[in-house]
């Protein structure tokens, strides 16, 4: 079954991946497929893939993106311009600055909490977090409308994220995203042994499914469901051709040092050879921003926001070079701000009251700043921008749907950005 | 009917292998001479754990009487909404949800022998008492806890050790101690983590003093206050003022000792001094690395000095108060405790909180472990509860709390109640939990293995004596590294930082790992409950979902593509089927094909094959020779019957 499904051709395998979505999830694929016009108009030329960077923890907007000087909230960190007359960035950011015509900064960012798990939660998929659904994130929502490029990659990879991702939500099990631990290891276990050649390998799989034929007609849920398309992901994966594109060791030593000899350098490496495979999203996890204590001590924030600019003013480096920057979406997000306020800890508190994030790459105005905080970065001046409205503007630009309804599995109405509006002024 | 001929010929298929494990005793002094032929590590036998305590025999009627009164209840509520309940679990599969809930792993071969061969017909009830009782479910409950209590091997720091608190953590469910103080001890613990290892409760927030009390909260009382922290509650009564009032309670909770008092350390700050003499004797020596860490480790107390207050933010906006203004402690909800002569206010706050009048306080515990039980909480979610929650079956939720409470919160006593009710014996269902209706208890939830379950079922099919491989003892601890650091001079830190070099540190404890329990110099073979704490993210239990422990409750029992990789291709997999593995010699020991095939559906399945099983094996075996075997065996690890708990 497995060899004959192998020569199906493109064509046919998506339609029996519909089929499989449709019977397995009362979601429909379909409509959506064939029906942009519901939504903002996406632009021209919409980005076809997206990387995405998470800062969690919650990065502190002030030492960061939308610095202080002068002011007692501005704390140690130093202002400097950018290539952009009349913009100044935090001076840990010399790389990005550089690069300020490609940048939308969006230093009016705010939202509703000061949880961690919450506010992350919120900003991937532009819902409260709640007990009775999970919501899918973006880059799920955009493998399930526009489908994969590349068909035997996953239509999304995270890497290094945390378990309580939110991943496919309610959405069928073949959009979820595969994870990815380590960017340097890239995914595991990819090869087998050497006594297990591909017809031994064809063998084996038809003995699981004959010894659990029993177990699968008693129960057929989702969950078992689920784990059953996993399987079918991973066999396509290893007889895949591009499997290659994981691993980041294939790269000359010289473009590794260039990203940076660390998680988000190799993670943003490792996003880019995706994006040449076709990846649709690339989420890249980047850790450690709870500076509650010693925020400028030589292992605080200054040292990781030196590897977060060397790592991503590389990456559009990178991109753009290979023509890659016009239909890739770069994303920075995080889950809220910090306070203006030093602690007595010598670190900032949390802060869901005004924060920064960041766009660059296809379907994106660069070179601007969207909104601005109080003279000591504590509140936002006008027009909030929602964790909603961060993801609308991300799926305009890639031409999603915004306005359609889709349905969970168990009925409820949702919108990809929830309520969100895109920032008009930020899309090309 | 059919389960007396399958008792019957697997009882056949065991007699052979019982006979040659006699003789390969008596041959073992023959055995030792020669190299081990393979490279999968054993364990010595001897399991360096604390002792648990024994089940009390004489109340195995009160147990039946009240898992009665449990069924009695669930039939009402199925009778109520016309449910028709699941079937009751045949023997085999009993046995392996057993093993799986109590003893977080799958049976060994000999155990599934044991308990389908015996006649007793209190048989079920006798294996659920061996099972609370073994080192099993200490580390099965242990992994319980580590998730909710965000367990770290060096939480906040690389300076500050929490593996005391975890081995303090085994020893306290071993000895069974009652919940209720088992929580008061880690609410009101004092001083350092080597002399009172509880306190590795407070420590592990040390320096989020607000987060500690929303996780207190939220852990032992299945409250949410956390976005009071910054306003207040927009779905629930909580205000601003609650959360600081109850953070007031633990906020003058010191997690350092005072570096800088002259009373304390009159010899001035011992960091600082400390480091200055040291390099005046030897001005090369590094004294930022293992040096300063014993040193910091040294600072790390918890004490209740007065004077620090808790004060309202700066700009806080509501009526009820002044922004800076200091706060008094109150409780979020019930009535303040009487102040007891000599007692901190964190010991009045514990007192509240594990207090049998605080309603919250049994619910909670009692809902979880229901839960843990049936896959599906009495009220959801169980970290979120409200007022005005409601139980499917308020009745149920009383008794339990009841019964709880008249049982001096012994934890274990009220699992043993529910495991050896009929509704909790019943097949899992293949019903889906539908958040918007209320969940009905038709049986226990088909539940995909945790990752630990995963983990340490794989190592029960691969390793003999497994639970020998225990974490270095950090019973010496104190006796290595505690100094008095105002009159220490730097040879003494010196002395300590060496010792602990070499006998604590990350390094010296995988050094000792390497030596006795790697598989091909990589892979640590221990129970999960053994391993470091994070691990890192592509380590296989990870992967399976086992959390990070950055908050509460991070683990998942959701699928990804990674998983099935590592099981198509992980090390352990392969493991399985090399020489010397437990299910390859137990395959050795069993006479024929047929005998052969029953050996490997009892190990990994807990079951016996069908015919169509059989004959799909014989045939694999019969084309492929030896090559078979494999290939059935990594099949059946690979099935998703496996993976998920009937």
């Amino acid at each position: 079954m497995l060899h004959s499904f192998r020569q199906t051709p493109p064509s046919t395998r998506r339609r029996l991946l519909e089929d499989l979505a449709r019977t397995t999830m009362g979601v429909s694929l379909l409509p959506s497929l064939s029906s942009h016009a519901a939504g903002a108009a996406p632009a021209a030329d919409a980005a076809r893939h997206v990387i995405y960077l998470y800062m969690q923890g919650a990065m502190s907007h002030i030492d960061t993106f939308d610095p202080k000087p002068g002011r007692d909230a501005g704390g140690e960190t130093r202002a400097i311009k950018t290539s952009i007359p009349g913009v100044s960035i935090g001076e840990h950011l010399p790389g990005l600055a550089r690069r300020m015509q490609d940048l939308a900064i969006i230093r009016s960012m705010t939202t509703e909490t000061g949880a961690h798990a919450q506010g992350a939660y919120l900003m991937r998929t532009s819902y409260r977090m709640l007990g009775s659904i999970r919501h899918p994130f973006l880059g799920s929502w955009l493998t399930h409308v526009k489908g994969r490029l590349n068909y035997d990659l996953p239509g999304s990879v995270v890497v290094g994220a945390p378990n309580r991702h939110p991943g496919a939500g309610y959405l069928e099990a073949g959009v979820a995203p595969a994870p990815v631990g380590d960017p340097k290891l890239g995914l595991q276990n990819t090869k087998p042994p050497k006594y297990l050649d591909e017809k031994n390998f064809e063998v084996r799989q038809k003995l699981i499914s004959r010894f659990e034929g029993k177990f699968r007609a008693r129960y057929g849920t989702t969950e078992v469901k689920n784990y059953l398309d996993y399987y079918r992901e991973a066999v396509r994966l290893l007889q895949s051709p591009d499997l290659v594109a994981f691993d980041i060791s294939q790269e000359p030593e010289k473009v590794r040092t260039a990203y940076g000899e660390n998680r988000i350098g190799q993670g943003c490496l490792l996003a880019r050879r995706l994006v040449e495979q076709k990846v649709r999203f690339i989420e890249v996890e980047f850790g450690g921003w709870d500076n509650h204590k010693d925020i400028y001590s030589s292992t605080g924030l200054p040292a990781k926001t030196a590897d977060l600019d060397q790592a991503l003013s590389t990456l559009l480096g990178d991109l753009q070079q290979r023509g890659l920057l016009d239909r890739t979406l770069v994303v920075l997000a995080t889950e809220f701000g910090r306070t203006p306020a030093i602690n007595q800890n010598a670190g900032r508190d949390h802060h869901p009251g005004a924060f920064s994030c960041l766009l660059a790459g296809a379907g994106i105005k660069g070179g601007q700043v969207i909104g601005e905080t109080d003279a000591d970065g504590k509140a936002v001046q006008d027009g909030h921008c929602y964790p909603a409205d961060l993801n609308a503007t991300i799926a305009a630009a890639c031409g999603l749907p915004l306005q359609e309804e889709f349905r969970s599995p168990s009925g409820r109405p949702f919108h990809i950005a929830n309520e969100g509006t895109p920032l008009s002024q930020v899309l090309s | 009917m059919n389960s007396f001929r399958r008792t019957h010929r697997f009882l056949l298929l065991l007699v052979p292998v019982v006979l040659f494990q006699a003789c390969q005793n008596q041959c073992s002094a023959q055995q030792q001479k020669q190299p081990p032929a393979s490279r999968i590590p054993r364990g010595s036998g001897t399991v360096a754990a604390p002792p648990v305590a024994p089940m009390p025999a004489g109340r195995r009627q009160a147990v039946r009487q009240a898992a009665a009164r449990i069924d009695l209840l669930i039939a009402t509520l199925h009778r109520a909404n016309g449910v028709t309940p699941t079937e009751q679990l045949d023997d085999d599969l009993f046995c392996r949800r057993a093993y799986l809930q109590i003893a977080g792993r799958i049976p060994r071969l000999e155990e599934i022998n044991r308990f389908m061969t015996s006649e007793d017909e209190d048989r079920r009830q006798k294996l659920i008492d061996r099972l609370l009782s073994s080192n099993d479910y200490v580390s099965s409950m242990f992994n319980f806890w580590s998730n909710l209590l965000r367990l770290q091997d060096h939480p906040v720091n690389n300076n500050m050790l929490a593996q005391p608190f975890h081995e303090w953590i085994r020893e306290t469910l071993a000895s069974n101690m009652p919940y209720d103080q088992w929580v008061r001890e880690m609410l009101t613990a004092e001083g350092q983590i080597w002399e009172n290892p509880a306190v590795g409760y407070t420590l592990r927030d040390s320096g989020m003093d607000l987060d500690h009390v929303d996780n207190t909260v939220q852990v032992f009382l299945g409250t949410q206050i956390g976005c009071a922290q910054c306003h207040d509650h927009p779905f629930d009564h909580w205000t601003q003022m609650n959360f600081y009032q109850m953070a007031a309670f633990t906020f003058g909770t010191q997690t350092r000792a005072p570096a800088g008092n002259r009373q304390r350390f009159s010899n001035g700050p011992p960091l600082q001094r400390l480091r200055d003499e040291m390099k005046k004797q030897n001005p090369q020596y590094n004294v930022n690395g293992v040096f300063s860490r014993v040193i910091n480790a040294n600072l790390f107390e918890v004490s209740d000095p007065k004077g620090r207050r808790l004060t309202l933010p700066h700009d806080y906006a509501y009526d009820n108060g002044k922004p800076n203004q200091p706060v008094t402690a109150s409780p979020i909800f019930g009535s303040m405790p009487k102040e007891q002569p000599g007692e901190s206010s964190r010991e009045q706050m514990a007192r509240w909180l594990t207090s049998p009048d605080n309603p919250r306080f049994t619910r909670n515990i009692v809902n979880r472990l229901w839960k843990h039980a049936f896959g599906v909480g009495l009220i959801e979610p169980v970290d979120d509860l409200h007022e005005d929650s409601a139980a499917v079956s308020p009745e149920l939720l009383q008794f339990l709390e009841d019964e709880l409470k008249r049982l001096n919160y012994d934890v274990r006593e009220l699992q043993r109640v529910i495991y050896n009710t009929t509704a909790w014996q019943r097949s899992a269902t293949a019903e889906e939990v539908d958040p918007e209706k209320p969940w009905l208890f038709p049986a226990p939830l088909l539940r995909r293995m945790t990752a630990e379950q995963i983990w340490d079922s794989l190592l029960t099919l691969a390793v003999y004596n497994v639970d020998s491989f225990t974490r270095p003892s950090m019973k010496t601890l104190a006796a290595d590294i505690d100094l008095d650091l105002n009159t220490a001079r730097p040879a003494d830190v010196r002395k300590a930082a060496e010792t602990f070099d070499a006998k604590y540190s990350r390094a010296a404890q995988s050094r000792i790992t390497r030596q006795r329990n790697t598989y091909k110099g990589k892979l640590v073979l221990a129970r999960a409950s053994e391993l470091p704490m994070p691990l890192p993210p592509d380590h296989f239990l990870r992967q399976f979902g086992q959390g990070d422990h950055e908050l509460i409750d991070s683990s998942s029992t959701d699928g990804n593509v990674a998983q099935i990789l590592t099981m198509f291709n992980g090390e352990i997999t392969h493991m399985m089927l090399e020489a010397g593995s437990v299910i390859y010699d137990n395959l050795l020991k069993a006479r024929s094909v047929d005998q052969q095939i029953r050996v490997i559906f009892y190990s990994i399945l807990g079951r016996e094959p069908s015919r169509g099983d059989e004959s799909t094996a014989e045939s694999e075996i019969r084309r492929a020779g030896s090559a078979g075997y494999g290939n059935v065996i990594w099949a059946l690890i690979n099935t998703k019957e496996f993976l998920f708990i009937q």
